[in-house]
């Protein structure tokens, strides 16, 4: 359905390749993206790399619906081990393509997804540091948008272009 | 020769090809301010927490009912058999279609996740009205089509009554279910009355013939084709039987509602008290839409004057969008009766008039619906033969 | 045409409450039997208003043997109190400006004034999670969804955007979101495009935390306006609370059943 990309076997395993391809070209780039967390994916992380949209997808009816919030596939426990800040400190956004790991891989394989849209690209730590920030400037934490989405992609796109 | 024959339009016309690209301008516009406001969200327009359906909404359900109206003159020859309505039936059913298809495009485009368009097709919840409609308007393109078909194909001829039949009880229902969408909304005291369904019938009679007359005197006239004032008469006085069912409909719908007590705010509201509402209601429904339109087609001077029809027609149109208007946005305006009787206040607009101010991208989008329906048309007389030679008459008397 | 669509609606609406009563009374039976010694008792007053015990595994559906709701004592919600409704937005991340009319509000304090005897009550308006929601039978595509619990939901991944269950809410608990979001908690995703509305703290609830920002908020505040529990458990506070002092719903005509009552309306 919406949200995640349902793609057939045959297209699976091209984009399997092409993940396989993308992590050597990032690895022999300079890989940008932190390292996760734990050293253990929850699944085989080949098998997740091809995959994963379907544990997703699958966890995310059950706990939208019946209310079951098993840790092991939900989105906020990827996104907890995964997005980890870089040594600066800083928690990279979805709209970062290079330290982003949803990002990184999604830009590579041209994949659109709308989850973070809605759903948060970072831990919660890092999200309520930056509201803390906003309510000490005495601006609305939904504020970073409310000047206009375009200009923003504008942004984001000028920024990426800058540190490259 | 005085036979009937039906043929495309020269679409090699510089005329034609203007009338194309400009249509298919005011489409395109349409559709990037869409765009537009999908990706900023709705922030933009004048729709908000309070006015939830704005005027996208008006545009749509305007086209909706008077697209199940455009059908009626086909109806009229194929249900109750008067032949000399005959000749004007293609038109109609085409009309149809795409009157419906200009609707459904403005309530699609004007979703807050207009991507979703999918899930709208596949996940259906059978308890919806909203959902029972997609199927209407979905099964009416179908049994349209196939009356089209019908009267079109020497083959399917025979069953171009049935189909018509079909198509005629397939358009009451339809309507009806477009009534229902605002029936279902037992809370708001401006949609909780006997009234609306049936009412919503008689618009779509009125809106679709005014549209479909001036669809009619275009396309003749742009193509000079002979065009006779015997069918622009019979059309005219079923107009201004129609104009004067709304007007009597709309008197009933008020005085019902002012029976009941717990109505009397909101008629007040509606009726007297409430500004754009209570002027688009007495000025543009009643008077633009009603009185002035009705006395433009029954004066014995502009018996076959045909800028009279013209304007006549015009002026349903714009009343109708008015009467929709104080419909959807003003009974949205007044305030949800949450505590009957009670002063009631809230940061959430509770207990007040909502405000609404409707955006350019909302018009924009709405006028873009119109074109599509017409550009539909255009089209559709341009490479199908839905359009009589002549309707002199010559022929239509011939006919009868 | 209408009222005959309304009166078969509310009709409906009666048959259906009827088998619902007869299920919810056998399921509330063997749930109590079952139970009787975990669920939550009364506890001394102001320490703990909610159950404690019917917290669920994480990996177990939810069942229809619970039914969430929330009984808010008007005589004790005063009215230039706003605690529910901060704690509302610091939990789920609503940063409503004030005097918009595009921003959402899950919550909102309505002051009603009785014209006639200048009486006036403060208390608190959301979900009502209608155990009949016109909201759920609106919606085309079945986004909003009633769980088994009783709560009542928007799935976002399915809402349209087409806000008919706005139109529908006799209450107006609904919201669009009219714009791009920025810094959603993780616990309570929604964006642009969506109708979202008060979940009742579901995150916390699943957690087995069994309770709600607000009413939280509201005991801290030395309130104890809103008392969270089982409606279906006969010995919760909720439950006893409504039989010693009954609760109305607002808009009883309706016939919706709501799970969130009012004391001293
Ligand atoms: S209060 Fe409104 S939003 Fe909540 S369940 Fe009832 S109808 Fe739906
Ligand atoms: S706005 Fe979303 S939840 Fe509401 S009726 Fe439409 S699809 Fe359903």
């Amino acid at each position: 359905m919406m949200g995640v990309i349902r793609i057939n076997i045959v297209s699976n395993v091209l984009i399997g390749l092409l993940l396989m391809l993308a992590s050597t070209t990032l690895i022999a780039d300079g890989n940008k993206v932190p390292a996760p967390k734990g050293d253990q994916c929850v699944e085989d992380p080949t098998w997740m790399r091809t995959n994963h949209f379907e544990t997703v997808l699958h966890q995310r009816d059950e706990t939208v619906l019946h209310g079951i919030r098993t840790q092991k596939h939900s989105l906020k426990n990827c996104i907890d081990c995964h997005i980890t800040p870089n040594e600066n400190g800083e928690y990279a956004r979805y709209s970062n393509s290079e330290e982003h790991f949803c990002a990184s891989c999604h830009t590579f394989a041209a994949v659109s997804v709308d989850c973070f849209q809605c759903h948060a690209d970072r831990p919660e730590s890092a999200v309520r540091e930056a509201i803390k920030q906003h309510t000490a400037n005495g601006t609305n934490p939904h504020q970073d948008m409310k000047a206009s989405a375009s200009e923003l992609i504008l942004k984001s796109s000028l920024l990426s272009a800058q540190s490259k | 020769m005085d036979f009937l024959r039906y043929s495309t339009i020269e679409a090699r016309s510089s005329k034609f090809w203007m009338l194309l690209i400009g249509l298919a301008l005011i489409v395109l516009i349409g559709v990037l301010s869409a765009h537009h406001v999908e990706v900023e969200g709705h922030v933009i327009t004048g729709m908000n927490n309070q006015i939830v359906w704005g005027l996208p909404h008006v545009f749509a359900i305007f086209l909706i009912v008077a697209a199940s109206g455009a059908l009626n003159v086909a109806s009229i020859a194929s249900v109750f058999g008067k032949v000399e309505y005959k000749p004007l039936a293609r038109l109609s059913a085409l009309l149809a279609i795409a009157l419906l298809a200009g609707g459904l495009a403005v309530l699609v485009l004007d979703l807050g996740r207009p991507d979703r368009l999918i899930v709208a097709m596949t996940k259906y919840n059978f308890k919806s009205i909203f959902a029972w409609n997609i199927i209407l308007y979905t099964g009416f393109f179908a049994i349209v089509g196939i009356y089209i078909w019908s009267m079109m194909d020497n083959a399917m001829q025979k069953y171009s009554k049935k189909a018509g039949l079909f198509a005629f009880i397939w358009r009451l229902i339809l309507t009806t279910g477009t009534g229902s969408i605002f029936g279902f909304l037992v809370a708001r005291s401006a949609y909780d009355t006997a009234m609306l369904a049936p009412m919503f019938i008689i618009m779509s009679f009125a809106f679709g013939l005014a549209f479909y007359i001036l669809v009619l005197l275009a396309s003749y006239t742009w193509t000079q084709r002979p065009l006779g004032d015997y069918v622009l008469n019979r059309l005219r006085n079923l107009l201004g039987v129609f104009i004067a069912s709304i007007l009597y409909f709309v008197a009933v719908y008020h005085a019902t509602n002012l029976y009941a007590t717990e109505h009397h705010a909101v008629e007040y509201f509606l009726l007297v008290d409430g500004g754009i509402y209570t002027s688009l209601f007495w000025v543009g429904q009643v008077l633009i839409g009603g009185i002035i339109p009705l006395a433009l087609v029954y004066m014995p001077q502009t018996k076959n004057c045909r800028k009279t029809l013209i304007a006549a027609c015009a002026m349903v149109i714009l009343g109708g969008i008015a009467q929709l208007y104080v419909i959807i946005v003003g009974g949205q305006a007044f305030p949800l009766e949450m505590f009957p009787g009670m002063e009631v206040s809230s940061s959430f607009f509770d207990g007040v008039v909502a405000q609404y101010y409707p955006s350019i991208w909302e018009l924009l989008l709405g006028l873009a619906g119109i074109a599509i329906a017409l550009l539909i048309v255009t089209v559709g007389v341009a490479i199908l033969d839905f359009l009589p030679d002549s309707l002199s008459d010559k022929i239509v008397e011939a006919k009868k | 045409m209408n009222n005959v669509v309304t009166k078969a609606y509310k009709l409906l609406r009666k048959s259906e409450q009827a088998t619902d009563t007869q299920q919810t009374d056998q399921s509330k039976r063997s749930f109590i039997g079952g139970l009787v010694g975990a669920s939550g008792l009364a506890v001394a007053p102001g320490v703990m208003l909610y159950e404690t015990a019917s917290a669920k595994p994480a990996d177990q559906a939810v069942t229809n043997q619970v039914r969430w709701g929330m009984l808010v004592n008007v005589n004790q919600c005063t009215e230039d109190c706003n605690a529910c409704v901060t704690a509302c937005n610091d939990e789920h991340g609503l940063w409503p400006e004030e005097g918009s009319s595009t921003d959402s509000q899950w919550i909102r304090k309505l002051t009603v004034k009785d014209p006639t005897t200048e009486n006036t009550k403060s208390f608190p308006v959301m979900c009502q999670h209608c155990e009949h929601p016109p909201c759920v039978d609106v919606c085309p595509t079945g986004a909003s969804f009633k769980r088994e619990d009783g709560i009542v939901l928007v799935n976002m991944h399915t809402c349209i955007g087409c806000r008919y269950c706005m139109m529908a809410c006799p209450y107006k608990a609904r919201s669009f979101v009219h714009e791009v979001l920025e810094n959603q908690l993780p616990s309570t995703p929604r964006g642009k495009g969506c109708v979202d509305s008060c979940n009742m703290c579901v995150h916390k609830i699943d957690a087995g935390e069994n309770t709600t920002a607000c009413a939280q908020a509201c005991e801290k505040d030395g309130h104890q306006a809103i008392v969270f529990g089982d409606l279906n458990d006969s010995q919760s506070e909720i439950s006893k609370r409504l039989k010693d002092f009954g609760g109305t719903q607002i808009r009883a005509d309706l016939g919706l059943n709501t799970g969130v009552r009012y004391q001293g309306l």
